[in-house]
């Protein structure tokens, strides 16, 4: 156990009861700390987990088995409203009786916060999340951002040692959701308390998180950083819902320092760093992903220790700084591309049907095992 | 020549057409008898039932104490019933909240089938009739009844109780009947309470105590208010029950109503009664829609 951790979960197991019988597990033997003032998020797709494990760690779920710690107390049989956790929640769930400054203060009125402290503090926090001249207002009267703001700053009253935070971005369009990405980290820098942010969109986990718990089935996929999820996905899981990826299934073969996977469809794809489960003769997958890939001007030009993919383009789209090209190989493999065009010119010369060679970043493929649950390699893009 | 229609018309005459079965029945059956019973209040009863055409305000001054100046002394006697009709429909109305308020949190919690299930259960005793189940209650509570039967059989009293024909046994019976009016309401505004505001003031620091006291009954607060409504103005005006149940000593204004028009034939003063009591319904639903519309502007906010 690390003693600078502040939360501490160990073997969390929850199972519930399905509906049309049977058991669902919803946390399997989940184990990972969250340190102080650091950023994790909780990513997954739609009934990893995600949720049920933020709301063990706020008291609204209890474990079957397992422990959670915060703060070095056992939090076992503490009830949610004397845990030292505040949550975000999904839908704000901002109380429509009260007016905004009463939603915010409710966390200092219900502790017996003296008053003048109180209304200072509800100022302090209005002021934090830019919504001084809001106070008197009531929760319908806002737009959808504002009452973000107003719920992030009901649950940060109280000064929590970690914020909990559950999808509370998803309800807003694009650009204020990335708008508010960057302010809430920059609230949480500012407050220097941790953040356990649960999501199921990789664009955000990437963006906001110092470190990033991947959840599947109830079950920790990876946790890494960024850099290290997006890189060094450690599953074919992993490498499908964080980030585009193309996804070759094959043979590895090992030759000294380097291997090689001759994928099903005769590809040969030199790997330069391998695993140590991976041996000879065992099936496994290789990652390359989109920006990876470069295309080759002239018929002959090839690129030493990286394979040659002929490809029959099917569209080509400008995304705003890159071209993104989808098309299938001779081989019949979908690929995804993104190149990088200063000259605009890409889409004028490429069109649809034609053939084009396609070449990678030699260090870019990432060698994957084939796991129980990966039968489907095609790319997902959830 | 058939005259055209402009839209107009036509929007006037189907709001016609759509009203007319309503206020044609209600004008004729509710408020024909009601200004009857408005004018009678202000005539002077007749010697053997009927009424003389005089003008004659002692109806009233009888029920507020005064003596009519021939006969009567000054009584409080209607007074002090009106006070007890009152504070039964108020008890009743208490007792049906502290009963229904429980229940419904509970069934507003419950799986989508199980809320079926259970607002069927609230709505069986419709089922039968009301005066067989107030008489089923008579059973119950009668010195030889039920309850009195069971506790001398268990040696526990050796004289039955007087259950039967107290303003206990009214308001029990009261509160009986009127239970699903205050369900049902209560239920509603329940259900609508978002789950997740009860976890969001848990999560904030508040005990279930104070969730529940600054969340919970302050949202379900119309639900209160309209089954209090629904309950305390029927039970105001009740015969029947403290008929069945009260006997002769437990005498409600609804009673006296009944007495005044069907046994005395003194319609005049049984219409003042009921004049007054709706006088003070009307009272009652004015306070009533003064509290409503200042939480609904509450809900709503100000800007400033």
């Amino acid at each position: 156990m690390n003693e600078s951790s502040l939360v501490v979960i160990a073997d969390a197991t929850k199972r519930f009861a399905a509906p049309e019988g049977g058991v669902i597990t919803a946390l399997d033997a989940i184990s990972f700390n969250v340190n102080d003032k650091e950023f994790v998020t909780l990513l997954g797709p739609s009934g990893c987990g995600k949720t049920t494990l933020l709301r063990a760690i706020s008291g609204f779920e209890d474990l079957d088995s397992g422990t959670i710690v915060i703060d070095n107390q056992l939090m076992t049989h503490v009830p949610p409203h004397r845990r030292p956790v505040n949550t975000v929640f999904q839908n704000y769930a901002l109380f429509p009786h009260l007016s905004v400054g009463d939603n915010i203060g409710y966390g200092l009125d219900v502790t017996g916060c003296a008053k003048p402290e109180r209304n200072q503090r509800v100022d302090e926090v209005l002021e934090l999340v830019g919504l001084v001249g809001f106070e008197r207002r009531r929760p319908k009267q806002l737009s959808g951002g504002q009452q973000q703001r107003v719920a992030l700053a009901r649950a940060i009253i109280n000064r929590p040692k970690l914020l909990l935070l559950d999808e509370p971005l998803s309800a807003l369009d694009r650009k204020l959701r990335q708008a508010m990405q960057l302010e809430l980290k920059n609230i949480q820098h500012e407050l220097g308390i941790a953040f356990v942010f649960v999501t199921h969109d990789q664009e955000e986990a990437l963006t906001m998180s110092d470190r990033i718990v991947v959840l599947d089935r109830g079950g920790i996929q990876q946790i890494g950083t960024p850099t290290t999820i997006y890189d060094s996905p450690v599953s074919i899981f992993v490498a499908q819902f964080v980030g585009e990826g193309n996804l070759f299934s094959g043979t590895f073969t090992r030759d000294g320092d380097v291997g090689t996977l001759r994928t099903d469809s005769g590809i040969n794809i030199v790997i330069h760093d391998l695993l140590p489960g991976i041996n000879n003769g065992d099936k496994a997958a290789v990652l390359i992903r989109p920006e990876d890939f470069e295309l080759l001007d002239s018929p002959n030009e090839t690129k030493s220790g990286a394979a040659v993919l002929e490809v029959r383009i099917a569209q080509t789209v400008f995304v705003g700084t890159d071209f993104q090209i989808v098309g299938s190989t001779t081989t019949g493999e979908t690929l995804k591309a993104t190149i990088r065009d200063p000259s605009r010119t890409l889409a004028s010369r490429l069109g649809e049907g034609d053939v084009v060679r396609f070449t990678y970043r030699p260090h870019a493929p990432r060698l994957l095992p084939m796991s129980e649950n990966a039968n489907d390699p095609s790319p997902d893009d959830a | 020549m058939i005259p055209r229609l402009t839209t107009l018309d036509r929007k006037r005459w189907r709001l016609v057409g759509l009203l007319s079965p309503i206020t044609l029945f209600l004008g004729v059956f509710f408020l024909a008898p009601l200004s009857i019973m408005l004018v009678y209040a202000f005539l002077e009863p007749g010697l053997y039932g009927g009424v003389e055409w005089n003008y004659y305000h002692h109806n009233f001054g009888r029920i507020l104490g005064w003596a009519d100046g021939e006969f009567e002394e000054f009584d409080l006697v209607y007074l002090q019933i009106f006070a007890r009709s009152f504070r039964l429909a108020l008890t009743t109305v208490l007792g049906a909240l502290l009963i229904c308020f429980p229940a419904a949190f509970w069934v507003s919690r419950l799986d989508d089938r199980w809320k079926t299930l259970c607002l069927f259960l609230i709505t069986l005793p419709f089922f039968a009739s009301l005066v067989v189940r107030l008489f089923a209650w008579v059973i119950i509570l009668k010195p030889s009844g039920f309850i009195n039967q069971t506790l001398i059989s268990m040696g526990l009293i050796e004289r039955p109780f007087d259950m039967l024909y107290t303003e206990g046994a009214v308001i029990l019976g009261m509160i009986y009947i009127f239970i699903p009016f205050m369900f049902l309401p209560l239920y509603a505004s329940l259900e609508k309470l978002d789950r997740s505001l009860i976890e969001a003031s848990s999560d904030l620091g508040a005990s279930r105590l104070k969730t529940f006291l600054r969340v919970t009954l302050p949202l379900s607060l119309p639900g209160i208010i309209g089954g209090s409504i629904i309950v305390f103005i029927p039970s105001l005006g009740n015969f029947i029950v403290p008929d069945l149940l009260g006997g002769a000593k437990v005498l409600m204004i609804g009673n006296l109503v009944e007495q005044q028009f069907l046994q005395a034939r003194n319609w005049p003063f049984g219409s003042a009664l009921a004049m007054m009591i709706m006088v003070a319904v009307l009272i009652f639903l004015l306070i009533y829609v003064s509290v409503v519309t200042r939480s609904e502007t509450m809900s709503e906010g100000r800007e400033f």
